[in-house]
């Protein structure tokens, strides 16, 4: 054996491999922050469409995606392929792409009423994600809950012990979906009606989705609040767990783009063209994956009861992402001086509230409910730049002082929530 | 909770002989799909599931080369294999071998040395290419090269006519960077086995290991536990070169992704790699004690699967071939488990993994001709068989054998050569009826 190795060896030392060589002829460098499965899944079949091109990948969430492609040379990459809903416009502003070439023709640039890309055609939308509910039906069932319908649902006392709430600033698919409330709600009511839920609910500050999924499965909790494909993959592997979309809610594009210094153009472009072609987005359905096609004839090819958010008519709500990609780091911040720091407060608080409205003491009730769930900070001033410039890190003295600002001002509404209701 | 719902699971899902069904003992868990061997085993007490859950993390993410803004998982590389350990063990089950010389290397690696003896009583790596090949680097590091496989196929035709292909790798290699790699050089060709269950065997007593050996002829590696400084036990890898858990996993960090680790502080770069050398250094070590303590609950807290479909009669009398065959000489059905170092809960298990946790001749043909310790070029350690039958659910292209030649079970079997030839050849007189149960019952484990 050991004399045979060393003869086929000797064979391709002498430059003769004995047969094509199976060095590819071209690269290409894709910057993704994609799990390794579905990563995995998209080399082999690209592979297999384009054997000459040698596909390498380079991991990253979106801050280390932008701080790559501002480098002189890019970094070397060709193609940024990644769920980073901020980076995207903000690198396309700066010039760091070139147009996509045609294989974006037939993508859709609307779910709903809701643009996915900034309509200059350097970037593409390449897959769809959906907010709402992981939900276990034989818990919920067991606790005789109904399924919830919509978001303002879990504030109702019955969720009360029963729901997963996941925290935006340590959980990296959530701020968008806190957004969704605070737009469909509107700033005020939305802050309320999250700080009702909160009060029923588990906060999870880390392992994301995949952490999320598994408690539900094991049993602890019955509704987790969670991005769809989470949940549509554990489903696919016989976890005891399906996704329900609320009534209201958003979808968030990733997208695909090539860099304007791309080394290897003609290669980028031949994966871009890949990804985006039926092969590509059928992929997208498999249980791996899970993630909503934005080509949408590849929903030919869906089973049945594969969600569809291009049809049925456009939801009267429009999701404002840039919106919440701009306030992002002060919102994030408020939730924890709002919301995390009193947590238990909160669900104490809650239950004396509640305890109030059901001896009829309506009017006590109002008042100490109007006091606990006032937010601190208005919209406006959430959504100014130097403040989140100010926030983005939290290490920063500067940082520190803003967010303890808040979290006194929450503390102070608790109290005197707490005397209005020991009156 | 949990507990109740094991009990639960048990009543649900338990035939008669229940125990023969409880692969790992209370670290049997109830999965017969695509996360049977990602499931957390019930008994895993609660004060370590959450860091169970962060060990999860480190297992399945990717890692970043520096400088980063993403600061627990930098430091990729400078060479290095994949940039996850779950690129290599899909799901946490085997890997497999190229189908093509086209084909990478993806969920597999090439080990390399020279002969002699190296530190310890190892093997001396490779001045040039150290110990395994790494294909790829990061920016500005060429990849060492490419490993090419490339197979020979023979057809065999058993009693019944039914035709099995079996097929042999070559390896080469093709655009290696850092000069030729020399006719002596030895070189091993890995796929990733399944990592459940480690926790279980790592309890297995050595005194039970060497009774084994001293019945059915197998060795133990003794190999160098480099946290403790001293020799021992071999038991994990495909020929137990490595002792420990903790130290597996410290090893595949540096080994398959560049990672440095409280255990092994040195980046993997040798003299001969100038660009590897100069890299970019992330702050050190790469892994942090509280990570890498995480991959090890990790590790010991992920379930076995259950045995499925126990009493079918086909599989009953499957089993009964699987003894009188002799296969159940190394593939021991039945350990048990003593105390564990760090989790209690391991210990006083009965449990059914299907190996010896030893070494055995496996003959020429499946020989790499690299020793390993004490492990020579012709020996293997018997992997264990819990989980055969949902590998290929897990990963549809999961291979069998070190090298993943074999494609089916009954491949596997055909290749066992030197102290498993007569198991072997007990197989190709059977009946067809005879090697479909047997076929059955290794696919009920
Ligand atoms: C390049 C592919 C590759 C990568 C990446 C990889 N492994 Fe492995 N793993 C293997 C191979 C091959 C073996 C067998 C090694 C041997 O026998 O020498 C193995 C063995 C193991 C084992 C021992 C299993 C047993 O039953 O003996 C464990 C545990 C393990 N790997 C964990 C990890 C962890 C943790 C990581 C990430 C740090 C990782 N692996 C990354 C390929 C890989
Ligand atoms: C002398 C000890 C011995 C006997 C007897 C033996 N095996 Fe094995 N078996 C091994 C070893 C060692 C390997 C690993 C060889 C390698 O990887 O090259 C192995 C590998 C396997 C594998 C592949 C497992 C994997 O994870 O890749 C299967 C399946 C298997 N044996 C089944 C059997 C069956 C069925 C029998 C009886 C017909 C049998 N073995 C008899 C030692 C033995």
């Amino acid at each position: 054996m050991k004399a045979l190795l060393c003869a086929t060896l000797a064979l391709a030392l002498g430059g003769l491999a004995p047969w094509g060589t199976a060095l590819a002829a071209d690269t290409v460098r894709v910057f993704t922050s994609y799990p390794q499965e579905m990563m995995d899944r998209y080399e082999q079949a690209f592979a297999k469409a384009n054997p000459d091109i040698k596909l390498d990948f380079q991991w990253g969430h979106g801050g280390d995606a932008m701080a790559t492609l501002r480098q002189p040379d890019q970094g070397g990459v060709d193609v940024l392929w990644s769920p980073a809903l901020k980076a995207f416009p903000a690198l396309a502003r700066e010039g760091a792409f070139r147009p996509l070439g045609d294989g974006a023709k037939g993508i859709a640039t609307k779910v709903g009423g809701m643009p996915l890309t900034d309509g200059k055609g350097t970037y593409a939308a390449f897959e769809l994600a959906g907010y709402g509910f992981a939900v276990r039906p034989d818990y919920l069932a067991g606790h005789g809950l109904p399924v919830p319908r919509d978001w303002s649902d879990l504030a109702r006392p019955a969720y009360a012990g029963h729901v997963i709430l996941p925290v935006p600033s340590s959980t990296g698919f959530a701020p968008p979906m806190i957004e969704v409330i605070l737009q469909h709600h509107g700033w005020d009511k939305g802050w309320a009606l999250l700080a009702e839920i909160a009060a029923n609910a588990e906060l999870l500050d880390s392992g994301g989705g995949v952490a999320m999924v598994n408690e539900l499965a094991e049993g602890t909790k019955g509704i987790g609040m969670i991005i769809d494909f989470f949940v549509r993959s554990a489903k696919a592997d016989g976890k005891p767990v399906t996704f329900v979309y609320p009534e209201i809610t958003a979808y968030v594009p990733a997208h695909v783009a090539i860099t304007a210094k791309a080394p290897h153009a003609k290669a980028a472009e031949a994966f871009v063209r890949f990804v985006l072609s039926d092969q590509g987005q059928v992929l997208l359905m498999t249980p791996e994956v899970m993630r909503l096609p934005v080509r949408p004839s590849a929903y030919a090819k869906a089973p049945a009861d594969f969600p569809r958010p291009f049809e049925g008519k456009a939801a009267a709500f429009v999701f404002d992402p840039a919106k919440g990609n701009a306030r992002q780091f002060a919102m994030t911040a408020l939730f924890d001086a709002f919301i995390t720091s009193r947590h238990a407060q909160l669900r104490d608080t809650f239950a004396l509230i509640r305890k109030a409205e059901a001896a009829g003491d309506k009017a006590r009730a109002e008042t100490a409910r109007q006091l606990l769930t006032s937010v601190p900070v208005s919209e406006a001033e959430c959504g100014n730049p130097t403040l989140n410039a100010t926030l983005e890190n939290m290490d920063f003295e500067g940082a520190k002082a803003v967010k303890a600002g808040w979290t006194k001002a929450a503390a102070a509404g608790t109290a005197q929530t707490l005397a209005v209701l020991a009156k | 909770m949990r507990r109740l719902l094991l009990a639960a699971g048990l009543l649900l899902t338990a035939p008669a002989g229940a125990g023969e069904a409880l692969s790992g003992g209370t670290f049997t868990v109830f999965e017969g799909g695509r996360a049977a061997f990602t499931t957390m085993a019930p008994a895993l007490p609660e004060s370590l599931q959450r860091d169970f859950a962060h060990g999860r993390t480190v297992f399945n993410r990717p890692w970043l080369a520096a400088p980063a803004q993403d600061e627990r998982f930098i430091g990729l590389g400078p060479l290095f294999n994949r940039l996850s350990c779950v690129a290599c063990h899909p799901r946490n089950g085997g890997g497999f071998a190229p189908a093509t010389a086209a084909e990478p290397m993806r969920t597999m690696l090439v080990r390399l040395s020279v002969a002699g003896e190296g530190e310890h009583g190892g093997v001396r790596p490779h001045p040039a290419y150290g110990d395994q090949l790494n294909e790829e680097g990061i920016p500005g590091v060429p990849g060492e090269g490419r490993a090419v496989i490339r197979w020979r196929e023979r057809r065999e035709v058993l009693p019944g006519g039914e035709v099995v292909r079996l097929r042999r790798p070559q390896i080469s290699f093709a655009g290696l960077a850092y000069g030729p790699m020399g006719r002596d050089t030895l070189i091993s060709p890995r796929i990733a086995p399944p990592v459940f269950g480690l926790g279980l065997l790592a309890a297995v007593p050595e005194d039970d290991i060497l009774d084994i050996a001293a019945e059915n002829g197998g060795r133990p590696n003794r190999v160098w536990d480099a946290g403790n400084g001293r020799t021992v036990l071999g038991r994990f890898g495909w020929k137990a070169n490595q002792p420990s858990v903790h130290q597996q996993l410290a090893g595949a960090m540096l080994g398959d992704i560049g990672i440095t680790s409280p255990l092994f502080a040195g980046q993997n770069c040798t003299a001969a790699q100038a660009a590897c050398r100069a890299a970019f250094p992330a702050p050190q070590p790469e892994l942090t004690a509280g990570q890498l303590l995480a991959l090890e609950t990790y590790h010991l807290g992920l379930g076995v699967p259950a045995r499925r479909g126990v009493d079918d009669p086909s599989v009953r009398r499957g089993e009964a071939v699987f003894v009188v065959a002799g296969c159940a000489s190394c593939h021991r059905p039945t350990l048990k488990t003593g105390p564990h170092p760090s989790l209690e809960e391991l210990g006083g298990q009965v449990i059914h993994p299907y190996t010896d946790l030893l070494l055995h001749d496996m003959g020429p043909e499946l020989a790499d001709g690299r020793p390993d310790f004490l492990a020579t070029g012709r020996e293997w350690r018997t992997p264990p068989l819990w989980g055969l039958g949902l590998r290929r659910l897990v990963e549809p292209r999961a291979g069998l054998l070190h090298d993943g030649r074999a494609r089916t079970p009954l491949e596997a079997i055909l290749w066992h050569g030197g102290a498993g030839k007569d198991a072997a050849a007990a197989v190709r007189r059977l009946s067809r009826d005879d090697r479909r149960a047997l076929l059955r019952f290794l696919d009920s484990l």
